[in-house]
C-alpha cells in the first residue's frame, strides 16, 4: 500500500514538472503568425530508375498529412507513374524501405502527374496564374497568413534542377517565382527544401523576405541515395529525406511536439548524409531554434480574433465565368 | 433488426418522394479462354433533367459540371492493358482502348462549344487526378458515330471527343471515382482493391451519363463501371476454382443502405461443380446466372465471400477456337520518316458482317489519304474488294486537330480484311517533343462498331439484369465496339544528348580555327597596303582581350571551375569593392 502512495506521489510531481517544462518551452518558441499551412511537393524526375524520388515525395506527403495538412492544401507533382509502372513487381505500391509500409494507399491525391509536371506548371502553381477552369485541387490558394512548404526533389546541377529529363528550372526562375509570390502576398513564411545534387545553388537567388531555405548538399557536393530494395531492384529513398523523415517520425509525433526547425536542420549530419546540409538564414528573420517544426510541417489551424471592422470590396460579388447556354 | 427496418423505411420514404435510385451489381463470368472477368456496375439515376441544388445520390461534382457547361451526355473511360479480341472475344461494354477516352455532347450555342470543352477537360482533369490537358486542342475530334442516350427533344448537339493512348490509370484515379458513389466503403465497392486491379491483365474504369426517357418524363442515368480481367486462376489441383477473396484479396464488407439492389451475379459455367447456394438462378438470353444478394453473402455462412468449384482441371494446352471477330494494328515501313499503318480485321463467322471502322490519327502522322486501301482475303485466300460505304473524312490541322476517318465496311464471311495507309512523320518543334522523346509517340487505336451484335452470352447492359427473373430476352442498347491496340510510333528525334551537343560545339570551334589558320599557313601573303591592319591599336587590344579570355578558359578548365562558380567569384569581387 505504501508503495502505491509513493508511486502516486512521484507521478504527480513528475506531471507538475512536465507541465512546467511544457510552459517553459512554449515561452521559448516565437509565436507563429500564420493561420493555415500549404505544401507544394514536387518530384521532377521521370523513368523507373528514379523510383526513390517519388518515394521521397510520398514519404514527406504522409508525414505532413499525419500532422494535419489536408489533401486540399497539398499540391503534389509526380513526374512518373511509378506505382502502376509496368516494371513495378508490386503493382499499385511504392515503398521507401525494404519491407516497409506501402506509401501508395487509396488516400493519395496526385495533382499533377506525368507530362503535366513541367517548369511552366510549377511556376504557375507558385504564382497562381492558371486557366480559369483549373480546379481548386490544382491551385495553391495561399494568402498572407499561410506558411508554405516547398519541397523539390530530382536531379540537379549547379544552379538548375532538371524537370523530366527535358527542361530545367534555374535558381533565377525559382527566385523570381518566390519574389512574385511575396509581392502578391501569397505567403506569410516559406520553407524551401531542395533534395538534389548541388542543391545549395538552388536558393542562391531567393532573396524574398521570410523565406528559410535548406538543401541536401552544398554547391560542390553530390547528394546520395540510401536504401536499395533488391526485390524491386532500385534505390528506394535518398539519404537526406530518409534521415529527416526518421527525425520527423521519432521526434515530431504530434502537432504539440516541441521539436524546433533547428533540430530538423541538424537531423542529417555529414556522417549520415555524406553531404553537407546547406541552410540559408539571412532572409529569415526568426531563429530556427525558436520555430516549431510543425509551423511548416503541420496544420494547427491557429485562429486570430479580429477587433476592427472589415469592409469587403465589390470584388467578392463578381460572378464566376459562366457560359451562355 | 429494428434499425434495419427503420433505415429501410427511411430510405424507402426518400426514394418514393424523389425517385433518385442507386443500384449496384457485380457480374463474374468465365471466358472461353478460361480467364475470369469481373464487371462492376453502379447505376445512379437522377430525379429529372434539372439537377441540384440538392444532391442526394447523384454526385454533385458531375451534376454541377453538366449544368455549368450545358452537357447532355458525358463519358470518360480509362483503361490499362490490352483487350485481345482474338483471344477473349468482344470486349465488355462500355469499353475503350488502352489509355483514356473522353467524350461530351453539348447543347446550346455553337460558338462556345470549344471553350466549354476545354473547361470540361480542365475540370475533369482536376477532379480525377488525371493528366488529360494535352487532349485540347490537338487530340480533340468531332465524333460522327453517334453512341447511346435518348433525348427529350430533337436538340442539335455538338460532339467533342478525345483519346489519349498514353494516359496512365492508377490508384489516384480510383479514389476520386469511388467518391462519386453514395457508398464509399460498404457494399460491392469494398471489393475494389487497387493492388489486385493494377496487377490484372486488363482493367478499365469510367462513367457514362446520358438522359433517359420514359412516358414523357426524363432523367439522367449515370453508370459507373469497372472491369477487371483476371489471369487464369490456377489452384494446386490445376482447377480454376475461385472465390471473391482469391480475386480481390478481401471479402465484401458491409451493406450499402442507399442501394435499392446490390447483387453479385455469377455466370453458370457448364463445368461448374459446386458453389455457395444462390438465392435465385435467372436466365438471360439463354444463359444462366446465379444471383447472390449482398446481404446473403454477408451472412454467417459465407462471411462476405462466395466460391465456385469446377469439375475438370484446366487443360493448359487447349487450343481455343478463333473468336468471331478481331482487330489488330501494326506499323510497317523501314525508315524513321515514312511509314505504313496496317489494321487487320478478321471475321471468322460464316456470315457477312457490316462494321463501322473509325480511326483517329494525330496531326504529326501525315497520312496520304489516296493510299488508303481496303482489301480482303476470303476463305479461299483470294483477294476481294469489300463493299465500302458512308465514308467520312476530316483532315488534320497542324497542332489544332487530328485527322478522323470513318467508313462502313462489309466484311465477307470467313475473311481477313486489311485497311492500310502510308504516312509521313512530321518533324516536331523542339518544345513539342514529349520529355522522353526517344520513347516515341502513340497513335490511338482503330475502332470497329458492329452493326449486328455478336453474342458474348453475357448481359452487356445493366438494363438486362434490372428486371431480375423475367428478362429472358434482352437486347442491349449500347453498340458493340471492338478496339485494336494502340501503336507506338518512333519519331525522328533530334539528338538531345550531351555528347551530341559537345560534338557540335567542338566542331564549330575547330571549323572556325581551321577556317582562319589553314589559309594563313598555306597561302602566300603579299601586303598590298602600306599600313597593315594588324598594326591598328584596336586590333591589338582586341587580340589582347581574346588572349586573356583564352588563358582564363584554359585556367578554368585546368582547375575544374564551372561558369557559375566564376560568376560567383566575380560577384564576390564586386560586392567586396562596394
Amino acid at each position: 500500500m505504501r508503495w502505491c502512495w509513493l508511486i502516486l506521489a512521484i507521478s504527480t510531481v513528475e506531471g507538475i514538472l512536465q507541465t512546467g517544462l511544457q510552459l517553459k518551452i512554449d515561452e521559448f518558441f516565437e509565436s507563429p503568425g500564420h493561420t493555415n499551412n500549404w505544401a507544394v511537393l514536387v518530384c521532377t524526375s521521370r523513368f523507373w530508375f528514379n523510383y526513390r524520388h517519388v518515394a521521397n515525395v510520398l514519404s514527406l506527403y504522409h508525414s505532413i498529412k499525419r500532422l494535419g495538412i489536408p489533401d486540399s492544401n497539398i499540391i503534389m507533382m509526380l513526374a512518373e507513374d511509378i506505382p502502376c509502372n509496368s516494371r513495378n513487381p508490386k503493382p499499385g505500391t511504392v515503398f521507401n524501405a525494404p519491407g516497409g509500409v506501402n506509401l501508395y494507399g487509396s488516400d493519395v491525391e496526385v495533382d499533377y502527374r506525368g507530362n503535366e509536371v513541367t517548369v511552366e506548371n510549377f511556376i504557375r502553381v507558385l504564382t497562381g496564374r492558371h486557366h480559369e477552369s483549373t480546379s481548386r485541387s490544382r491551385r495553391l490558394l495561399s494568402d498572407h497568413q499561410s506558411n508554405v512548404l516547398v519541397y523539390l526533389t530530382g536531379h540537379g546541377g549547379d544552379s538548375f534542377l532538371k524537370f523530366q529529363d527535358a527542361q530545367e528550372l534555374t535558381n533565377v526562375d525559382l527566385g523570381y517565382a518566390i519574389q512574385t509570390m511575396f509581392e502578391d502576398n501569397r505567403y506569410h513564411e516559406m520553407f524551401v527544401i531542395v533534395d538534389t545534387c548541388r542543391s545549395e545553388s538552388m536558393y542562391e537567388y531567393i532573396n524574398s523576405p521570410r523565406v528559410l531555405s535548406t538543401s541536401s548538399s552544398l554547391t560542390h557536393e553530390e547528394s546520395y541515395s540510401y536504401d536499395i530494395d533488391h526485390e524491386i531492384g532500385v534505390f528506394v529513398i535518398d539519404r537526406y529525406t530518409h534521415f529527416t523523415l526518421d527525425f520527423m517520425n521519432q521526434n515530431v509525433k504530434a502537432l504539440n511536439s516541441s521539436a524546433s526547425l533547428k533540430d530538423y536542420l541538424d537531423s542529417c549530419p555529414l556522417a549520415q548524409c555524406l553531404s553537407t546540409v546547406g541552410v540559408r538564414r539571412d532572409t529569415y528573420p526568426k531563429d530556427p531554434a525558436k520555430v516549431r517544426v510543425t509551423d511548416f510541417f503541420g496544420s494547427a489551424r491557429i485562429l486570430h480574433y479580429i477587433q476592427e471592422d472589415i469592409v469587403f470590396d465589390d470584388a467578392w460579388l463578381v460572378e464566376p465565368v459562366t457560359y451562355q447556354l | 433488426m429494428f434499425w434495419k427496418i427503420l433505415l429501410l423505411t427511411l430510405f424507402g420514404g426518400i426514394l418514393a418522394s424523389n425517385e433518385e435510385s442507386y443500384v449496384e451489381e457485380l457480374l463474374i463470368s468465365r471466358l472461353p479462354s478460361d480467364h475470369h472477368l469481373a464487371q462492376f456496375r453502379f447505376i445512379i439515376t437522377s430525379r429529372s433533367l434539372e439537377l441540384g441544388p440538392n444532391y442526394e445520390l447523384f454526385p454533385r461534382v458531375l451534376g454541377q459540371l453538366l449544368q455549368a457547361h450545358g452537357i447532355q451526355e458525358l463519358e470518360y473511360i480509362a483503361t490499362q492493358g490490352v483487350w485481345h479480341s482474338d483471344h477473349y472475344g468482344p470486349p465488355p461494354q462500355p469499353a475503350s482502348s488502352t489509355g483514356a477516352f473522353l467524350s461530351a455532347k453539348f447543347d446550346g450555342p455553337s460558338n462556345t462549344v470549344d471553350d466549354r470543352w476545354l473547361s470540361v477537360v480542365n475540370s475533369l482533369n482536376g477532379a480525377f487526378c488525371a493528366s488529360l490537358l494535352s487532349m485540347v486542342p490537338a487530340e480533340t475530334y468531332k465524333q460522327k458515330n453517334e453512341r447511346k442516350g435518348d433525348y427529350p427533344k430533337a436538340k442539335k448537339l455538338f460532339s467533342r471527343a478525345g483519346t489519349l493512348p498514353r494516359e496512365a490509370l492508377c490508384t489516384e484515379n480510383l479514389t476520386p471515382w469511388r467518391k462519386l458513389l453514395p457508398c464509399k466503403q460498404n457494399g460491392l465497392i469494398s471489393l475494389l482493391n487497387p493492388h489486385k486491379l493494377y496487377g490484372s491483365l486488363f482493367h478499365s474504369m469510367g462513367f457514362h451519363i446520358h438522359p433517359e426517357c420514359k412516358d414523357n418524363s426524363c432523367w439522367y442515368r449515370l453508370e459507373l463501371s469497372a472491369i477487371v480481367l483476371f489471369d487464369v486462376p490456377i489452384s494446386e489441383n490445376r482447377r480454376l476454382d475461385w472465390s471473391l477473396k482469391s480475386f480481390f484479396d478481401r471479402p465484401i464488407s458491409g451493406v450499402c443502405n442507399a442501394a435499392t439492389r446490390s447483387t453479385v451475379l455469377v455466370h453458370q459455367h457448364e463445368e461448374q461443380a459446386d458453389s455457395d447456394k444462390p438465392a435465385d438462378v435467372i436466365t438471360i438470353n439463354g444463359q444462366q446466372f446465379a444471383v447472390y444478394p449482398t446481404e446473403q453473402i454477408l451472412g454467417e455462412k459465407t462471411e462476405g465471400n462466395i466460391f465456385v468449384r469446377y469439375t475438370k482441371s484446366v487443360d493448359l494446352h487447349k487450343k481455343n477456337p478463333p473468336r468471331a471477330l478481331s482487330i489488330s494494328s501494326t506499323l510497317g515501313g523501314k525508315d524513321t520518316f515514312s511509314g505504313l499503318l496496317l489494321t487487320t480485321i478478321k471475321n471468322n463467322e460464316n456470315e457477312k458482317h457490316t462494321v463501322v471502322y473509325e480511326q483517329v490519327l494525330p496531326w504529326w502522322v501525315r497520312f496520304h489519304y489516296h493510299t488508303k486501301q481496303v482489301l480482303c482475303h476470303d476463305s479461299k485466300q483470294e483477294i476481294v474488294k469489300p463493299y465500302v460505304a458512308n465514308r467520312v473524312f476530316s483532315g488534320a490541322i497542324d497542332r489544332k486537330r487530328p485527322a478522323y476517318i470513318q467508313m462502313e465496311i462489309e466484311l465477307p464471311a470467313n475473311s481477313k480484311c486489311i485497311v492500310s495507309y502510308n504516312f509521313e512523320r512530321a518533324f516536331l518543334r523542339m518544345a513539342e517533343y514529349p520529355p522522353d522523346a526517344n520513347h516515341g509517340l502513340y497513335i490511338p487505336a482503330a475502332t470497329i462498331t458492329l452493326m449486328k451484335r455478336i453474342s458474348t452470352g453475357l448481359p452487356e447492359d445493366s438494363r438486362c439484369t434490372e428486371r431480375l427473373g423475367n428478362s429472358s430476352e434482352c437486347e442491349p442498347r449500347a453498340k458493340q465496339m471492338v478496339f485494336s491496340n494502340v501503336l507506338l510510333v518512333p519519331m525522328p528525334v533530334p539528338d538531345f544528348s550531351m555528347p551530341f551537343n559537345v560534338i557540335c560545339l567542338v566542331g564549330t570551334a575547330v571549323s572556325l580555327c581551321f577556317g582562319a589558320v589553314h589559309p594563313f599557313s598555306t597561302r602566300i601573303l603579299v601586303p598590298i597596303n602600306e599600313k597593315l591592319p594588324g598594326q591598328s591599336i584596336w586590333r591589338t587590344i582586341f587580340r589582347g582581350i581574346l588572349l586573356v579570355l583564352m588563358a582564363g578558359a584554359c585556367y578554368m578548365e585546368y582547375n575544374n571551375i564551372s561558369l557559375n562558380a566564376l560568376r560567383r567569384e566575380i560577384e564576390k569581387l564586386l560586392s567586396f569593392q562596394f
